[in-house]
């Protein structure tokens, strides 16, 4: 087995609302998968449908090579998952709601739930109803990381988390991933996505716009570049890929696609530069162009992200 | 008043959430007051029939114990007397939820902090729920008592008699507000209320059918039914009424100025930091959360039984001097002994109020979807039937558990009064048991309609329930063939202890209540979850 969720062309509708329409993923066994889209974009959505909460209108899912509706119960056995708004039962412990659920998935380890516990600094006597929004997230945590699954299936885990706990269910990211067991991550925190995800999937509207590794996705993305060109003016807003080309007093900048750097590299050297500034997209500039609406084809470099981010 | 700033749009916002409760609740009771006040008077044309039901009733200790004495023979007096127990409760039971939904419930869900963080003061919450409850009150009040003077009743009378209904809703807003200030839950709260009010109209109940109606002054229903209206219209016994919301409103303001938004009374005790080796699986999560509603509705029933218990000895001797009377029981199927009629009445109708238990407890798989604990459960290894059916197997044993202390309480009281428990307390038990069956009917329909239509369960299946409470209205005043009764699941168990007992209709009932929770079931596998 080496995809560990693969779904394709997934519908789901809502009424009238089109949640999902035709959204595509692939989670490889053993990857930390991020999963990324804006509000409302239909990632719990997706993630209910894999839990076999949903069901999906069409398309295909298969998770841990069963179906996700009809094999529910046989392939809960082998997953955690952590919901992205934890509601716990007001009159339960933190400590009785991890075991109850641990127990319900075939039990837990408790050495490695009383070393969570401690690295997560909660405080397991307290009632339900008494958690705060982050430790309510740790008890969920806490109880799928202590459980002995092959896929992990976490709904912004970390929304409510302070930086330290943060780092903490990094680190326990990444020793799952050393484990061997295989992570699907929503989540909007861009510094935890570049640092746990080995590929990303970023979903707009309920479609899939974007897959692959960071560098992947990076080359699809436009980088900057600042020039003082040393003798004439470089023609650079002639060459296909470049964009946004000004000139202020002796600096020219521009925008160029992935594809079309080799060209615009080469015009620069031909006309020869004083100096030379090249910034790569950021991570952030890379999901703002993603996840803005109003962004068309045309703006999209390359033809397979230009066919599936196409106007609709 | 910094503390009451926002009051009015506070107000705004409870209308404009609760436009439609509010006139479903309210709305609704005003027609049935007035549409069942005004039928009494059809049923009993004749002076002559007026007074010789007068004299069965005030002679009928099951009667009295449900609504109180006939105060007047006049088809006024006869309609507020029909309708006093059920408006009392009704507007009594709408307030305290319309109450606890505004204040507790807000707190729970985090709603309140939200608008506790606007320029809202800190009293204007309670002080908006107050003022829609006594305003829903009062309206109500002003609905029936136009609509009793258009039907003909006098002015002064139906004011009163109005207003005698719209106090019992002004003092389980007191209660209710209350009782929201004591505990973190909007449940609680709302079980704490409904408790007080069941307690006041049972010991009002007790007092009018036992040897001393002077105690019925010890409840607010007693002091709204000494307004006797058309019948000397008693002006004077709303002003304890009025006494008490005030003081009970004033508790509520006095303990909200003390406490922390979203706190109860008392602080939180800790739990344990592991669980018990039981609490494993969907069934001991469900136990663990029924058992204290569960422990609550028993204890209820077993003080309810025990309190009829108590006042049937001295009701079967009311009932060995009236002639009339003993063709009554008898016809309900107290041939042996009289007191085994009143038994068999009580029982019948405690089912059905009880059956509000059953609902609740069958419903609660509902609760917990919406809440989104369904899903942390349900990612889990864990069938959707065998989630459910832990819940309704807790609901449906919790339902013949409270039934039973009915039963037991009834049983013991009076078998140790008559010195003959032995033979009272399974007699008593069997009349209670046996109900079982139609009131898991209700909450198989309850079931059913979860796995279709979540979102209708709860409303469709109290309609179907008043729906049937109604159809003993519509025999009695209606007019209508006693035979339509037989659509009641409750009219069709045999009424022990009584009547003999039969099987057939008992096994019927237990297959229809098997097949319409296996369709819920069998739907719920089937749709989407919510929440």
């Amino acid at each position: 087995m080496t995809n560990a969720i693969s779904v394709s062309g997934l519908v789901k509708t809502f009424g009238r609302t089109r949640a999902l329409d035709g959204l595509d993923l692939t989670v490889r066994t053993g990857e930390v998968h991020g999963f990324l889209g804006p509000n409302g974009s239909g990632k719990s959505t997706t993630i209910r449908v894999l839990l076999g909460l949903l069901r999906a209108d069409s398309g295909t899912a298969r998770l841990l090579g069963g179906d996700p509706w009809r094999d529910a119960t046989a392939l809960h056995r082998r997953l955690a998952y952590v919901p992205g708004d934890v509601t716990l039962w007001p009159a339960l412990s933190g400590g009785e709601t991890i075991d109850l659920l641990g127990r319900m998935r075939g039990g837990l380890d408790p050495a490695r739930r009383a070393g969570l516990i401690d690295r997560f600094e909660l405080d397991p006597r307290k009632k339900g109803r008494a958690y705060s929004k982050g430790n309510r997230q740790k008890v969920a945590l806490i109880a799928a990381l202590a459980s002995d699954v092959e896929l992990l299936v976490l709904d912004e885990p970390t929304s409510g988390l302070d930086p330290l706990m943060e780092a903490v269910f990094q680190e326990c990211v990444r020793e799952e991933r050393r484990a061997g067991r295989t992570v699907l991550l929503s989540s909007h925190v861009l510094g935890e996505v570049e640092a746990l995800c080995d590929r990303v999937s970023i979903i707009r509207a309920g479609r899939t716009v974007e897959s692959g590794t960071l560098a992947e996705l990076r080359h699809l993305t436009r980088t900057s570049i600042e020039a003082e060109p040393s003798t004439a003016a470089p023609r650079l807003a002639g060459l296909p890929g470049v964009h946004d080309v000004r000139v202020t007093g002796d600096r020219v900048s521009c925008q160029v696609d992935g594809d079309a750097l080799g060209a615009a590299v080469r015009e620069l050297a031909a006309t020869g530069v004083r100096s030379l500034v090249s910034r790569p997209p950021t991570l952030e500039e890379m999901f703002l162009r993603h996840y803005t609406t109003d962004h068309t084809a045309g703006d999209t470099a390359g033809d397979t992200a230009g066919e599936t981010a196409g106007s609709r | 008043m910094s503390t009451l700033t926002g009051t009015g749009s506070m107000v705004l916002v409870i209308l404009r959430r609760d436009r439609v409760k509010l006139l479903a609740w309210f709305g609704l009771v005003a027609l049935i007051v007035v549409g069942v006040a005004s039928a009494v008077g059809s049923a009993y044309p004749t002076e002559a029939a007026r007074r010789a039901f007068a004299a069965t009733t005030n002679g009928d200790p099951a009667q009295l114990f449900m609504i109180g004495p006939i105060y007047d023979t006049s088809a006024a007096g006869l309609g507020a007397w029909r309708v006093r127990g059920q408006a009392a409760l009704l507007l009594g039971l709408a307030t305290l939820l319309l109450v606890v939904r505004n204040t507790r419930g807000e707190e729970e869900s985090g709603r309140a902090e939200l608008l506790g963080s606007t320029v809202v003061g800190r009293h204007a919450s309670l002080t908006a729920t107050l003022t829609v409850a006594f305003c829903a009150n009062l309206v109500t009040a002003a609905l029936v008592t136009l609509g009793l003077a258009a039907v003909g009743f006098p002015v002064a009378g139906s004011l009163l008699a109005a207003l005698s209904f719209a106090a019992c809703g002004w003092v389980m807003a007191g209660t209710a507000a209350l009782a929201a200030q004591l505990t973190g839950g909007a449940r609680a709260a709302a079980g704490i209320a409904s408790a007080v009010m069941a307690a006041w109209y049972v010991l009002r109940g007790v007092a009018d059918a036992g040897p001393a109606p002077w105690a019925s002054w010890l409840s607010p229903f007693g002091w709204a039914q000494g307004v006797r209206p058309f019948a000397g219209d008693h002006v004077w016994p709303l002003l304890p009424v009025a006494g008490a919301a005030v003081l009970l409103t004033g508790a509520a303001y006095l303990l909200a100025a003390r406490r922390d938004l979203g706190a109860g009374l008392l602080p939180d005790r800790p739990g344990p930091a592991a669980a018990a080796p039981g609490l494993r699986g969907p069934f001991a999560l469900a136990w663990r959360q029924h058992r204290g509603m569960l422990v609550a509705w028993t204890a209820g029933t077993l003080l309810l039984g025990a309190a009829l218990g108590g006042t049937a000895q001295g009701i079967a001797r009311q009932l060995g001097a009236s002639d009339a009377l003993r063709g009554l029981i008898e016809r309900m199927g107290g041939g042996a002994r009289p007191v085994d009629g009143f038994f068999a009445t009580i029982v019948y109708l405690a089912a059905q109020v009880l059956t509000i238990y059953a609902i609740e407890a069958t419903l609660r798989p509902h609760a917990e979807e919406t809440a989104g604990r369904a899903a942390a459960v349900l990612a889990g290894p864990v069938g959707r039937v065998r989630w459910a059916a832990g819940h309704l197997a807790v609901a449906a044993l919790g339902s013949v558990v409270v039934l039973a202390g009915l039963g037991l309480g009834i049983g013991v009281v009076y078998g140790l009064t008559t010195g003959t428990a032995a033979h009272e307390v399974p007699r008593l038990l069997a009349a209670a048991l046996v109900r079982a069956p139609s009131v898991l009917v209700l909450a198989a329909l309850a079931a059913a309609l979860y796995g279709v239509a979540p979102r209708l369960a709860a409303p469709v299946t109290y309609t179907v329930l008043g729906g049937l409470l109604a159809l003993e209205l519509a025999v009695e005043l209606g007019g209508a063939d006693a035979s339509i009764l037989s659509l009641s699941p409750f009219a069709r168990t045999p009424a022990l202890p009584g009547a003999a007992f039969t099987v057939t209709p008992l096994l019927w009932l237990a297959a229809v209540a098997a097949a319409l929770t296996a369709a819920g079931l069998f739907a719920l596998r089937r749709r989407d979850l919510t929440g």
